[in-house]
């Protein structure tokens, strides 16, 4: 009973933080774009992130470091969107289903994905900072690198364990 | 490995009931005594094993059986 109150909170909470994250990263893909063709908007991408003498100093660095942090955002935001799936086509009658165990899966492949391409911009980043170049709050697209690794690894048991939940399911449903 | 063999349709006829007859009087879906009868079922609890029995008045070895399999004798 307490499961049941407890998802449509869940559900709505999901549905904020994946169209918030698609802002995110529709506001930061849009910025970039814009930036590319008319430079001063460099230097106010996205809540307040400056990165004018990036641009000015190496347009390239500058293109990479956006490609990683629209990457970023759009993954998070895609993350988000299986969470969502999840929760519309949950059925608790027959909660385990291969729908979901696919679901799962993929939100542990991206998590670990994003944790992953977050360290390799943590380093891109780390390289330019000793070059001398600033990159102000870029750093903030790729802070919870580890959490995303951990998370992957975390969800990607919990789908083996969601994967012999449907076999017992079955067998369940096969009892007489 | 073998295999138990579901002979619920033998004793049906036996004892000249439809299917939905005993699954009026065991009180079993139509649905549940299908699989049974087809051998899709997975398993079978010992309570349902029990009211077919007194239905159908019979014994559990009456309605299942073992089957080995016969290629790997061999």
């Amino acid at each position: 009973m307490k499961t049941i109150s407890i998802i449509p909170v869940i559900r709505v909470l999901s549905w904020i933080v994946f169209l918030g994250l698609c802002i995110k990263a529709g506001a930061v893909l849009f910025t970039f774009t814009i930036s590319l063709y008319n430079p001063p908007y460099a230097a106010d991408l996205y809540q307040g992130l400056d990165l004018s003498i990036l641009y000015s100093a190496s347009r390239l660095d500058y293109i990479f470091l956006m490609a990683f942090a629209i990457i970023l955002s759009s993954m998070q935001a895609f993350i988000f969107y299986f969470v969502v799936s999840i929760f519309e086509k949950l059925n608790l009658v027959r909660p385990f289903s291969e729908e979901i165990f696919l679901l799962i899966s993929k939100i542990s492949y991206f998590s670990l994905a994003t944790g992953g391409i977050g360290l390799l911009a943590h380093q891109f980043a780390d390289q330019l900072v000793k070059n001398g170049l600033v990159i102000g709050k870029a750093i903030d697209f790729w802070e919870g690198r580890d959490a995303f690794l951990f998370m992957g690894g975390v969800v990607l048991v919990i789908a083996q364990i969601f994967r012999r939940g449907i076999d017992l399911q079955v067998e369940h449903d096969l009892t007489v | 490995m073998g295999a138990i063999i579901v002979n619920l349709d033998v004793m049906m006829a036996k004892r000249k009931m439809s299917l939905n007859e005993l699954s009026e009087r065991v009180g079993i879906s139509l649905s549940n005594l299908s699989i049974l009868k087809t051998g899709k079922a997975k398993a079978i609890r010992f309570s349902t094993l029990e009211i077919l029995c007194e239905v159908l008045d019979c014994q559990p070895g009456d309605i299942l059986e073992f089957e080995k399999d016969i290629s790997k004798d061999k």
